[in-house]
């Protein structure tokens, strides 16, 4: 049985959130672009997402998906940068991949998505 | 038949009770549990026994950290079911991207027809409330 999930930040160029699709937009017309992190990455960082769950309040976690809208980036930014500072070596660079796709989508104004 | 509800339910105590050693996989289920504890009353509930019957027919229970997984040898789809939310989702192996939940028939869920017929991407909080199914409690089924 395969149990490997993937890990999957995702920054949609042409959509402001996946709650809010405009008018004749099919799922198939999003161009995302992809940050893929490991099971170790996601492992690393879920002392974060946690962090990210309380604050934002969504519900980041293996087997399902959440957003992270234009408006928390920065917040979310911020929060990654602080957990890196006081990470070790290898968390370090999980919260650089992370920090990789959170960039751009504050860079886009657009969200991050996760599918995990 | 199989009785999928009581190997779910023999595999998840197992998980808790791991939790109490293990800080990580508690703090998971913590997070399962509060999912849950929001959303559960959106989610379609479902009989463990017959879905596994109808989507992983033969397999046994298989865990993995906070979930525990039914698949079919040969399928592409697994039944995936969490061990503290008392949920499951049913999961196509052969989309490795993005909404590769199905909905309680097997359907794909991406984009949705609006009442005039056209259609429109389906949003993420609809996706995710068509996608969870709650497990029924033995003395439900």
């Amino acid at each position: 049985m395969d149990h490997n999930n993937r890990y999957l930040l995702s920054v949609p160029h042409n959509i402001n959130s996946l709650n809010e699709f405009p008018e004749g937009m099919l799922w198939e017309d999003i161009e995302f672009e992809d940050f893929e992190i490991s099971e170790v990455d996601y492992d690393n960082l879920f002392d974060l997402f946690c962090q990210f769950n309380q604050e934002f309040d969504i519900f980041i976690d293996e087997y399902e998906e959440e957003e992270i809208t234009p408006d928390k980036i920065q917040a979310a930014v911020k929060m990654t940068e602080e957990y890196a500072k006081k990470a070790p070596a290898e968390v370090k660079k999980s919260t650089e991949k992370l920090l990789s796709a959170l960039r751009r989508a504050a860079d886009l104004s657009k969200p991050l998505e996760l599918f995990f | 038949m199989s009785d999928s509800k009581s190997q779910y339910s023999s595999g998840s105590a197992g998980q808790k009770a791991l939790a109490q050693l293990d800080a990580s996989l508690k703090k998971k289920l913590d997070n399962a549990s509060a999912r849950a504890a929001r959303f559960h009353t959106n989610w379609q509930p479902v009989n463990l026994n017959d879905f596994v019957d109808r989507f992983a027919p033969g397999s046994t229970a298989q865990r993995s950290g906070s979930k525990i997984i039914f698949q079919t040898d040969g399928s592409n789809l697994q039944v995936v079911c969490d061990v503290a939310a008392g949920s499951c989702r049913m999961k196509d192996t052969t989309i490795h991207s993005r909404r590769c939940y199905l909905d309680i028939n097997g359907n794909v869920l991406g984009n949705k027809t609006l009442p005039g017929g056209k259609q429109i991407g389906r949003p993420i909080e609809e996706y995710n409330a068509m996608t969870h199914f709650r497990i029924l409690k033995r003395e439900e089924m």
